[in-house]
């Protein structure tokens, strides 16, 4: 998926781990770790809102557009 | 889904398998005996459908024997489905694989009969046909409603 989810490098940055996160924005440490591992197809608003507000950063910081290949070459 | 119902239709399921699964293997002696019962016990002599069956004895037992087969493997695939649903994990793929299967099964019982009735035609036979006909295409339609249910279930866990 084009969509990439840097949620581990702010954990990394946050110095946090998975346990104690899951923990403050209150989602099971199985749900943050498909979230982590990119293998999510969907993420609501309110678990984006809850992240952002316990690891103080925007959305932006977390979420990252990366054209896939065939996007690339649509465009040349 | 522990449910009284849900276990009372496994048991019952169960009892329909093993139940079936014995008649079907004493099929070839249990067919002429139950024929020859009913035709003694028919007051005016023997039913005109009974006697078509008498005199097409062989091409009954096969179409019985090969109906009844089929017929085993859609309980089979009703057993497992009901496995899942009372493990409450029914919105899965296997349960999809198993409704197609349960309709080509239910399909091909209705052909069988169909194709019997040319031979020698009785009503239990047609009816058969097309109640296996309709139940087949049912749970065809039933495995495509079931399969996009997977996939909304699995974007719903996917969903964090």
């Amino acid at each position: 998926m084009a969509i990439i989810i840097n949620l581990d490098v702010m954990m990394a940055r946050r110095k946090i781990g998975l346990m104690e996160l899951s923990g403050k924005i209150g989602i099971t440490p199985a749900n943050l770790s498909i979230l982590k591992n990119n293998k999510a197809k969907a993420i609501r608003l309110e678990t984006l809102d809850a992240i952002c507000r316990t690891l103080s950063c925007q959305p932006g910081d977390i979420l990252e557009f990366v054209p896939d290949e065939q996007d690339s070459l649509d465009h040349i | 889904m522990n449910s009284r119902l849900n276990i009372f239709v496994k048991r019952m399921l169960d009892v329909l398998f093993f139940g079936g699964i014995v008649l079907w293997a004493l099929m070839p002696v249990l067919l002429r005996r139950i024929l020859v019962l009913y035709t003694s016990l028919a007051q005016h002599g023997p039913k005109p459908e009974l006697s078509a069956v008498m005199e097409a004895y062989v091409p009954t037992l096969i179409s019985v024997i090969t109906g009844g087969a089929l017929a085993l493997l859609i309980l089979w695939e009703l057993r497992r489905m009901m496995g899942t649903v009372l493990a409450d994990q029914c919105f899965v793929k296997e349960n999809v694989i198993s409704l197609r299967r349960m309709s080509r099964y239910g399909i091909a019982i209705a052909a069988l009969f169909f194709i019997r009735s040319f031979f020698f035609f009785t009503l239990s036979g047609t009816l058969v046909s097309a109640v296996f006909l309709i139940a087949g295409l049912f749970s065809q339609v039933l495995s495509i409603v079931f399969d996009k249910a997977v996939q909304y279930k699995l974007e719903n866990d996917l969903t964090i």
